[in-house]
């Protein structure tokens, strides 16, 4: 027994010992990782999700995942850290966050935007709670500014402040409200002005196409200039439909969103036939689904000219600082169709 | 009893034809062969499809009769022999550890399986020759690989992934297309060829295994043969369409009152109900709601399970006995 007690004190001297550097942020959330990374000095970040070090479900580059450590988010490996903070988000176990409770830690839950609005009231949600709302905000610029650069031209509300309904019915409430600094503009503007670039300034032409304008939420042939459909699989052959953050970017960007068109909520499957009776203008994927293959055997024998491009996993998962890089792509596939 | 079963292919025939023209685009015959784009759907997704829901579900169903005629237990279907869980356990290895990449790393990897669980059923039953042994060793292999299954999604490096595996799992027949029947098809067809062979062994086992062994009966080739022709049957159609159970289960209960309860006889109209089945849930499973399509699988129990129970409720289980 007597030799056991010393080698005991040693292992437990060995758990606690990160007590004595404890302190710092932990993140379990893989979305909050890329904007802790942004946020604050690495110095600061004690661990982040064993996601953010996975290419395929990372929204940050791998290598400066790599430079942190990670852990699965169980309630031992975060409280044996002894973190100032723990970021969470709402798929965490409730078991989970109720150890951690029980721990003492101090924590914020964070859940999926689902909006650009809503992303960047969550990165100063979270910018407040490091102390880093400078950081925060600058963040929030670098999306605006992205979202101002992302579209050719900007719809307006029509009428009381709501865009034209689907033609299938589906679209009530998805109004093209937009999320930044737009909404105060006057909803009831001259007919000649109801196009207007993010900026607010007269559209300039820069040659997108015959006009370079479009109205997302407009069903096609309603006297509007309709926008180039584009479908996005996020994985595999999950699609991505209405009432997500890339449908608005999609949206942003000049698109119509084919899947919300085909009647998608959120994500999900679509079977080739549906995608064949109305072909999108584009297909954006990130790798090549098992289906794939039949799918663009099936669109060459319809002779629909559907344009294919890939669109980066890393761009899907999260809002926050990947918005920036996900309406560059889009805008940029948005682009090389209009030429 | 040839009317009756004439009767029942004509079903299968409507059935077949059904399912090449409804989904979310009805495409009535008179658009076939035109220039119509929506031909092309009917060519490339819906007759890949409709042959291979056939066949899966004629392989289904005569599994199911053969299992419930060798073990002479109603409750006997594909799934207590193991080889749908096993098959499901290399699909979803496939998809999870992204082996070979696409529909034929995914078929290479549950027929791979689903040999390993046949093999391994085999071995464990070959002295005993009882089917009580055989039932014990299937359940066993199938609730073993239930939870490898469940180890490797929990393995899964990513969200996605374990959406593609739930989503094998509960088994389609949605976007199959000419390369997943030939893959399939050959499988299925000397599979069932095997089982087909089983009827006269499975009359005299109605009599018990002694009265079967005396009358000439050799067990273990009988054994041999359905472990080998289910094996190929569920194994191959769990390969290209994950799993979809309760054919097997209900056709052969549906179709005795009709055919009668001697096992032989119900070998081939359980072939055709379950195509017959098979085909009506797909195309169900085409028409529902929404921009997605429901599960077979799902479908399948959905449409089983209540006529089972009336089947139950009206003949109080003399539909077995």
């Amino acid at each position: 027994m007597k030799p056991t007690i010393p080698l005991l004190a040693l292992m437990l001297a060995g758990c606690t010992q990160p007590a004595a550097s404890g302190g710092g942020i932990v993140s379990t959330n893989p979305c909050a990782d890329a904007m802790l990374v942004e946020l604050v000095p690495a110095s600061r970040i004690a661990a982040i999700s064993h996601y953010s070090v996975q290419a395929e479900a990372s929204s940050m580059p791998l290598s400066v995942a790599r430079r942190f450590a990670t852990t699965t988010g169980t309630a031992e490996e975060v409280i044996g850290l002894h973190p100032d903070l723990v970021v969470t988000s709402s798929f965490t176990p409730p078991a989970t966050l109720a150890a951690y409770q029980r721990a003492g830690l101090k924590m914020l839950t964070l859940d999926s935007p689902t909006t650009i609005a809503a992303s960047e009231a969550q990165i100063r949600t979270l910018a407040a709670a490091l102390g880093a709302a400078e950081r925060g905000e600058a963040m929030v610029g670098r999306i605006e500014k992205a979202a101002a650069n992302a579209a050719p031209c900007l719809p307006l509300p029509v009428g009381e402040g709501r865009g034209p309904s689907r033609s299938d019915g589906k679209g009530e409430g998805r109004a093209f409200a937009p999320a930044t600094g737009l909404a105060q503009i006057d909803p009831h503007p001259p007919a000649a002005a109801r196009l207007l670039p993010a900026s607010g300034q007269p559209f300039p032409r820069n040659g997108l196409n015959s006009t370079g304008c479009c109205l997302p939420d407009a069903p096609k042939g309603r006297g509007t200039v309709g926008c180039p459909s584009a479908l996005l699989f996020i994985a595999g052959d999950l699609a991505n439909g209405s009432g997500t953050l890339l449908d608005e970017l999609m949206t942003r960007a000049g698109f119509r969103n084919a899947a919300a068109d085909y009647g998608l909520r959120f994500t999900g499957g679509l079977p080739i036939e549906t995608i064949a009776a109305h072909p999108p203008r584009v297909i954006l994927a990130p790798d090549a689904s098992r289906t794939a293959l039949l799918r663009a055997r099936v669109l060459a024998r319809t002779g629909a000219p559907v344009a294919e491009a890939n669109f980066p996993r890393r761009l899907v998962n999260c809002g926050g600082p990947a918005i920036v890089p996900a309406l560059q792509r889009l805008s940029e596939v948005r682009r090389s169709l209009a030429s | 009893m040839t009317r009756r079963l004439a009767l029942l292919a004509a079903l299968v025939a409507a059935a077949f034809l059904l399912s090449l023209i409804a989904g979310k685009y009805w495409i009535p015959p008179a658009m076939w062969f035109s220039p119509d784009p929506r031909w092309a759907i009917v060519t490339e997704l819906r007759l890949p499809r409709a042959i291979l829901g056939l066949t899966l579900g004629a392989g289904l169903g005569l599994s199911g009769a053969v299992l419930q005629g060798y073990l002479r237990n109603p409750l006997a279907d594909p799934a207590v022999v193991g080889v749908s869980s096993s098959a499901a356990l290399g699909a979803v290895a496939a998809i999870v550890l992204g082996i070979g990449g696409g529909a034929l790393g995914i078929f290479a990897c549950a027929m791979f399986a689903a040999g390993g669980s046949m093999a391994l059923l085999a071995a464990l039953t070959w002295r005993a020759q009882s089917s009580v042994q055989f039932i014990l060793a299937g359940t066993v292999l199938a609730s073993l690989s239930g939870a490898l299954t469940a180890f490797l999604i929990s393995l899964a490096p990513n969200p996605y992934a374990v959406a593609e595996a739930i989503d094998w799992l509960m088994g389609a027949l949605t976007d199959r297309g000419i390369d997943d029947v030939r893959l399939a098809v050959p499988f299925i067809a000397a599979g069932s060829a095997l089982l087909l062979l089983t009827g006269r062994a499975l009359d005299a086992l109605t009599l018990g295994e002694a009265a079967a062994r005396s009358l000439g009966v050799r067990l273990g080739r009988l054994q041999a043969l359905i472990v080998l022709g289910t094996g190929l049957t569920i194994g191959a159609s769990v390969a290209v369409t994950g799993v979809v159970g309760f054919v097997g289960l209900v056709v052969p209960h549906l179709l005795r009152p009709i055919f009668g309860h001697r096992p032989s006889a119900l070998l081939l109209p359980s072939a055709l109900g379950g195509a017959a089945l098979v085909l009506v849930a797909d195309s169900l499973c085409r028409l529902a709601p929404g921009a997605g399509e429901v599960r077979l699988g799902v479908a399948m129990a959905l449409i089983g399970a209540p006529f089972f129970l009336a089947l139950l409720l009206r003949g109080g289980g003399r539909s077995w006995n």
